[in-house]
């Protein structure tokens, strides 16, 4: 909302006022400024004449004027086609300087001398763009400096108005802001109503409403025999400081209504009206043309002001084409209206089609002032446009206006906001604002005004005396807070140990959007599961995602085009499942990502495995704390994965994730630079699931370990797992084992796959000796030829 | 008689030349042997007058004693240059590169999210979390946003369905959790959430923090209490704080949280449009229209709640200029962190 400081002046004393003193007090008031500008001032520049316009002999777009100032008259070229004889106009001297800064030279055009400028309204710092020059009123005086009468020097506030703020979507809204928050009287505008007593609006017209509950007051007015055409210097002035670009004498003083006092008035013209003005829903079907030239389909939820025949406005938002106001009216009928904030709101978004006048009754107007506004509206048209005003006003039969009246109790303010402010003090704020409030009592009964329309509650009341006794006048304490608080619950903790964990193992976490494009995951995962969005941003962001791999792969990718090798990521997030509950599934899943080779080429490692066991190495890490056993099963089930490379991790007989080779398809068919493994795991699960709530001691052997290697040729379809499972279970005694060699070659046939293994003894009670140790391989021995066919090597 | 001790008499010369370990060995065999010189001295013990036996014998351990104190010390001496000698040639290039363990990072979002956490978990706030996928109800009518009300165009929602959305706030947890709890009540509900717009300013998705008390005689100054506590907390004790009135549908007072810019100090720059102040949390006392949606006795308590952006925070405290660098994933940006 754009204020200029000398249209406040006209509703509340603004002198002694810094404009940057003001900005801030308003700011910490609840009002933010959002901007402040100053309508800068000319030097030199005068009101002039256009006495005598000539082409000019070289250049068909230039004309040769002479310009009178009352004093002297200089040849002026000009460029503009709107230029004529007899036109009072801004004229730049030599010598003078423009608002923006620019110095008037004398200069040649053509070959012709030109000595000034004839100014448009964007030169004077009035408008951003205009076409021609500025054409002032007919009776504007001349010689006389425009910035008394263009207003120039005029500071100009934009303010953030919050939605709650209906009352401030005006200038006496932040009048009476600036009135409570300096202290200083709030002045209304008195006006002259001289109406004619010749006829009656209700010999013209009629108003009926068939919808009260959308329209609780509609009131009209006809003006008869008005005269169309640009509207006086001041209300120019006073428009084009709020950034509204004049149009005509009657459309300037619905905007100047709307923007000083926030009531939005439309009028039409008499003749076009069938009969009388019928506030109705539409009918089905029913289209009109707006004001702006567009056809509007309307439904039967949007509320229209209809003739007889045919609706005419959409109620609140825009007129229509047909009987607006155009050059040609004389009658006129003005119409002032209270309409139901919901349903402009909702027609407003139906037609995406937000006004000024739709702005504030969406927020709220205030309905008390609709009589006032159609005298002061009516006033101010007699003014500037002539014609006569009827006496009666056409009115449907609205209800009296009943006030919101609050018991407050100061007490219970002060202790929910932690300060003292004395009874007088609160008063005095409220009455302030314009609210009534009786201090007989204990409890302070307050009235609110009709324009507060934000104000239902003792709540409400607490912060209206808050901010303008100020927030920052309020001591800040530290409340008692119960000390029975829980931590952080397990599987956040735990995931913040997993990020670092995997940031010392090498991987950088990513953060994906949650969504993504169906098509892409698709290669992934079945659409049936798939949760989209209605409105999405774009195709690329349509869908959420069921697994978090498919975003991690994508940035492994986007930084191997950048020259990365080794790129290794990881990410936690959302995953989102169709459900039939009325909400998706929605479990984090962790993803890794690593691309070949997981460590860099470097001169101190020898040879590398295949990166599967890298990944593996890094899930079994994570997996480490969960007290159950882990299985790695070869699957087919994913097809994005590399078939032989490719497992899922199995606890407890359940899948809790995947890992594996990207397969060389998807890859290739997405111009991946090199290859990529992952693991998927199903981490909120797992935490959830299977890591212990804290950890908890259990007895060790104090005695030292004895440890036994063992060499042992299988067929090379057994699987390693199998074996190493074997061993660790085979006895209490066995305290770990792992493989340390492995060996495949000539020496041993081509079918067989030599293992060795180092396996671990331990006792609670006793140091194990060597023949205790070689008993236990012996029978591991005989147990690996039974089961798997193995020999010793 | 006198004894003939010249033949041996030349072994401290020979132990102070040795050279190294095996000369001195040489020397050791040569007198302390089996057959060795002073070891052979033993035999002639027969040969020795009963009256003088005593006295060689203890010749000879003296000569014995002194040997051996010499052959320790030069022992010890030659070891010593031995080891040097051999760690020496064991020396390796230790300005080569070692093992490629090089370390990954943590996202800054995540880093600024632990420490928020931190700071408010450190008060006594417990972390709750909730659905990112939301119903209506939840995200808006719950907190006293029904339908058509004006503050819906604070934010532009992804739908899913006409009745299930993506939380546009944290707040939903908010209810969730008054839901299941009475008060007193004390969390802060960080995560994602999602607002259908997208420019350099504006991503799609974001992360917020928001805290939520809820108990007998919770002030408007205990909410100042607490978030100017915050803020020094994350970005210095010097740092001014100040609040500014403002709209929330879900509270009432409503305000503002700013900040003393810093990055111009409060100077004015391009970052705080030339203001000196950042706004960097919402806040106010829980609307009562929420109380009641959640059945709280109103008479009986009172509450506050605020919410922030985590990526402001970030941006704010690590210098970045781009909201987009959070979510493009380039590892030179992830690399910092």
């Amino acid at each position: 909302m754009k204020v200029s400081l000398t249209w406040l002046n006209d509703f509340v004393d603004m002198s002694g006022i810094g404009v940057d003193e003001l900005a801030n007090r308003l700011t910490m008031a609840g009002l933010e400024i959002e901007g402040i500008k100053q309508l800068k001032k000319a030097e030199k520049v005068i009101t002039a004449k256009i006495a005598d316009v000539k082409k000019h002999p070289d250049a068909d777009k230039l004309s040769l004027c002479k310009v009178d100032d009352g004093v002297s008259t200089y040849d002026v070229v000009c460029g503009a086609d709107n230029v004529a004889t007899g036109q009072i106009i801004p004229f730049a001297k030599v010598g003078a300087v423009l608002p923006n800064g620019l110095k008037i030279k004398k200069a040649k055009l053509r070959g012709v001398e030109s000595f000034g400028m004839i100014c448009s309204a964007a030169e004077l710092g009035l408008e951003d763009k205009s076409e021609g020059i500025m054409p002032l009123p007919a009776n504007t005086p001349v010689n006389a400096d425009v910035n008394d009468i263009l207003g120039l020097g005029d500071y100009v506030l934009d303010i953030g108005i919050t939605p709650n703020r209906a009352d401030c979507l005006s200038i006496l809204g932040i009048a009476r802001e600036i009135s409570a928050v300096y202290s200083r009287e709030l002045k209304t505008k008195s006006y002259d109503c001289v109406f004619s007593e010749d006829f009656k609006s209700s010999d013209l017209s009629y108003v009926k409403v068939l919808d009260e509950e959308n329209c609780p007051i509609y009131l009209g007015r006809v003006i008869k025999n008005v005269t169309i055409k640009p509207s006086p210097l001041w209300l120019q002035n006073r428009l084009r400081s709020v950034g509204v670009r004049p149009i005509n004498n009657i459309v300037d003083v619905t905007n100047y209504v709307l923007f000083e006092y926030g009531q939005p008035l439309h009028t039409f013209d008499l003749k076009k009206i069938d009969g009388g003005i019928v506030v109705r829903r539409a009918r089905k079907g029913e289209e009109i043309q707006t004001l702006d030239g567009k056809d509007r389909k309307l439904d039967e939820d949007m509320l229209v002001i209809a003739d007889e025949t045919k609706p005419i406005a959409i109620a609140g938002i825009m007129g229509g084409q047909h009987s607006g106001i155009s050059t040609g009216a004389t009658d006129v009928f003005l119409e002032c209206a209270y309409f139901k904030p919901e349903n402009v709101r909702m027609t407003a978004r139906k037609l995406g089609l937000q006004t000024d006048s739709s702005y504030r009754y969406e927020r709220g107007v205030d309905r008390e002032n609709t009589l006032n506004m159609v005298d002061y509206a009516a006033s101010l048209l007699l003014k500037v446009a002539g014609g006569e005003a009827s006496a009666d006003v056409l009115s449907n039969p609205y209800k009296p206006f009943v006030p919101v009246v609050l018991d407050v109790n100061v007490g219970k303010i002060n202790r929910f906001l932690g300060c003292e402010i004395e009874k007088k003090e609160m008063t005095g704020i409220l009455k302030r604002l314009g609210f009534d409030a009786d201090e007989a009592n204990s409890e302070v009964t307050v009235t609110v005004p009709s324009y507060r329309v934000d104000i239902s509650r003792w709540q409400d009341i607490a912060e209206e005396v808050a901010r303008i006794f100020g927030y920052d006048n309020i001591e800040a304490t530290i409340p008692k807070i119960p000390s029975d608080s829980k931590p952080p619950e397990k599987y956040l903790r735990e995931v913040k140990n997993i990020k670092h964990s995997l940031k010392s193992f090498g991987f950088s976490e990513v953060i994906n959007y949650s969504f993504m494009s169906d098509k892409f995951l698709s290669l992934f995962d079945n659409d049936d599961k798939f949760v989209k969005l209605l409105n999405p941003i774009s195709e690329d962001m349509n869908t959420l995602r069921t697994f978090v791999f498919p975003g991690v792969i994508s940035s492994a990718k986007q930084n191997l085009n950048q020259g990365f090798k080794n790129v290794k990521l990881f990410e936690i997030a959302k995953t989102f499942i169709q459900s039939n509950n009325s909400i998706p599934r929605q479990l984090s899943n962790l993803a890794i990502c690593s691309t070949a080779g997981f460590f860099p080429k470097s001169w101190n490692i020898t040879e590398s495995a295949d990166t599967f066991y890298h990944i593996k190495g890094v899930v079994d890490n994570i997996l480490s704390n969960c007290k159950a056993d882990v299985r790695y099963e070869k699957t087919g089930n994913y097809s994005f994965l590399h078939p032989g490379k490719s497992a899922v991790v199995k606890i407890n007989g359940k899948e809790y994730g995947f890992l594996g080779q990207i397969h060389p398809d998807i890859l290739e068919k997405e111009n991946f630079l090199e290859s990529v493994y992952i693991a998927e795991l199903f981490i909120e699960d797992i935490i959830k699931d299977l890591f212990p709530e804290s950890y908890s001691y259990r007895r060790f052997s104090v005695y030292p370990f004895v440890y036994k290697d063992l060499s042992v040729i299988v067929d090379k379809n057994i699987v390693a797992g199998d074996v190493l499972e074997y061993i660790k279970n085979f006895s209490e005694l066995v305290y770990d084992v792992y493989i340390y060699d492995l060996y495949s070659g000539e020496k041993i046939g081509k079918n067989s796959i030599s293992l060795t293994f180092r396996i671990f003894y331990s006792a609670l009670d006793r140091t194990l000796t060597d023949e205790e140790a070689n008993g236990i391989l012996e029978k591991i021995i005989s147990g690996l030829k039974k089961e798997f066919s193995a020999e010793l090597r | 008689m006198d004894f003939d001790l010249s033949n041996i008499n030349g072994f401290a010369e020979e132990i102070s030349h040795a050279e190294n370990l095996d000369e001195l060995y040489t020397v050791k065999v040569k007198y302390m042997g089996k057959k060795g010189l002073i070891s052979s001295l033993n035999k002639k013990m027969k040969d020795i007058p009963a009256d003088k036996r005593a006295d060689f014998g203890k010749k000879i351990n003296e000569i014995r004693s002194e040997f051996e104190t010499l052959y320790e010390k030069k022992e010890k001496i030659l070891k010593a240059e031995q080891k040097k000698i051999q760690l020496k040639s064991e020396s390796i290039d230790v300005t080569l590169p070692g093992f490629p363990f090089h370390p990954g990072s943590i996202h800054p979002i995540t880093r600024v999210y632990d420490e928020i956490v931190d700071v408010f978990v450190s008060m006594g706030f417990e972390v709750a979390t909730g659905p990112e996928a939301e119903t209506d109800y939840y995200n808006f009518e719950a907190l006293n946003i029904p339908k058509e009300h004006p503050a819906r165009d604070m934010q532009d929602t992804f739908y899913i369905s006409e009745d299930l959305l993506l939380r546009t706030h944290t707040s939903p947890v908010q209810v969730r959790t008054m839901e299941k709890n009475d008060p007193p009540v004390k969390i802060i509900a960080p995560g994602k959430v999602y607002r259908c717009d997208s420019d350099v300013t504006h991503t799609p998705m974001f992360h917020q923090v928001e805290g939520l008390l809820v108990d007998e005689d919770v002030t408007f100054g205990d909410l100042k209490g607490t978030l100017t506590l915050f803020v020094k907390r994350m970005f210095g004790s010097s740092v001014p704080v100040r609040f500014r009135p403002s709209f929330f549908p879900f509270t009432e007072p409503s305000a503002e949280v700013d900040m003393g810019c810093v990055i111009c100090g409060g100077e004015g720059c391009r970052v705080c449009s030339h203001t000196g102040w950042l706004e960097i949390l919402g806040c106010g006392m829980v609307d009562p229209e929420v109380f009641r949606y959640v059945e709280y006795d109103l008479e009986k308590y009172s509450g506050y709640a605020f919410g922030m952006g985590i990526e402001r925070i970030a941006m704010l405290k690590y210098g970045i200029d781009d909201l987009r660098l959070f979510f493009e994933n380039n590892l030179k940006f992830l690399k910092q962190f």
